[in-house]
């Protein structure tokens, strides 16, 4: 009988690392998730980067000390293509595409990166009260 | 419980002497010790007729066997929480609840798993290998006193397993994930209260 116990418990074992990993994925997809994390905290960057240059120079709005500089992909996501659009007179957006569903699925970056599949933008449009960037 | 020294000599040495088992209940009552205490200082030694009187075999205690058997029901303890974070994620997945970072608590709970499981099965074999082998080891005070203890800590979990879940019926809060989660922790703690309670009953006839 107690083989039996330690049976069915090693069985529920198997069951919980078989569907964990199933559900969770395995280390090739980890790391994925983890390119999309270094992704999606990239793009944020470069969206209050292009908040405080898109006017040019001389915007100074709140937040924008040190930003004169574009900032460099982290490692791994070089690669990575990040496309800036104007998408109006008053409003641009950052793109770029995601391995994973990660981002979109974890609730990491609240609504503030916008999914159209596999790619996510950043959305930022100017504040009509002070003509501040805003995400949108 | 244990016998004091001088009780247990008193008792030998009235053994020696050819008194019965009645007669020295009767006069250790007399002279104040309790029935429980009595009855423990006769059951220490054998009823044969064999003189001197032989002493039954007592508990051991070894810091072998305190290393032995902490570090295994430790690791027994700690995979079944793992074990059962493991499976809360997989309902509330199963569910459709969003989960925020459930990927890495399932990831860590995995990798746990990966390590104690093995190692308590493979103590786990050991043990009964020796116990097998020499049956004299289920008179380890510490082996029975942990695995009454893993008796006590799974009957007081699966108990409060009871009692969440009717309370959750009686406010009108149970919910499908909720009975998945209480079954799934009445499974794992049951499994481990019947394992220990037939390894206790093994030890006591063998």
């Amino acid at each position: 009988m107690n083989k039996l116990y330690l049976g069915i418990l090693i069985c529920l074992v198997a069951v919980a690392v078989v569907g964990g990993l199933l559900v969770a994925g395995g280390p090739g997809y980890a790391r994925m998730e983890k390119e999309d994390r270094a992704r999606g905290d990239h793009l944020h960057e470069l969206g209050r980067y292009y908040a405080c240059t898109v006017d040019g120079q001389e915007r100074v709005q709140k937040g924008c000390s040190g930003m004169a500089q574009m900032p460099a992909a982290p490692a791994p996501t070089q690669e990575a293509e990040y496309l800036f659009a104007r998408t109006g007179e008053t409003a641009f957006e950052v793109c770029t595409s995601f391995k994973t569903d990660w981002a979109k699925s974890s609730g990491y970056y609240g609504s503030d990166i916008y999914f159209d599949g596999q790619r996510g933008c950043i959305r930022y449009k100017r504040a009509a009260l002070d003509g501040d960037w805003v995400p949108q | 419980m244990a016998v004091s020294k001088e009780l247990s000599r008193f008792t030998r040495d009235a053994l020696v002497a050819g008194r019965s088992r009645e007669e020295i209940a009767q006069a250790l009552g007399a002279s104040g010790w309790s029935g429980p205490e009595v009855k423990d200082a006769l059951n220490a030694w054998s009823e044969t007729p064999f003189s001197p009187p032989i002493p039954k075999p007592q508990s051991t205690v070894s810091a072998r066997d305190f290393f032995f058997y902490t570090l295994t029901f430790g690791l027994m303890a700690f995979g079944a929480g793992f074990l059962i974070q493991i499976f809360f994620v997989l309902i509330e997945r199963m569910m459709g609840e969003d989960l925020y970072g459930y990927a890495g608590d399932l990831r860590s709970s995995i990798s746990v798993l990966i390590v104690v499981v093995p190692l308590f099965l493979w103590l786990t074999v050991r043990d009964q290998r020796a116990l097998a082998a020499d049956p004299a080891q289920y008179r380890s005070a510490i082996r029975r006193w942990l695995t009454y203890l893993a008796l006590l800590v799974t009957s007081v979990i699966l108990l409060a397993d009871l009692i969440v879940v009717i309370n959750a019926l009686l406010m009108g809060a149970l919910t499908l994930t909720f009975l998945l989660k209480a079954g799934i922790v009445a499974i794992v703690t049951g499994l481990i209260f019947g394992y220990y309670l037939g390894d206790i009953r093994k030890g006591d006839t063998a």
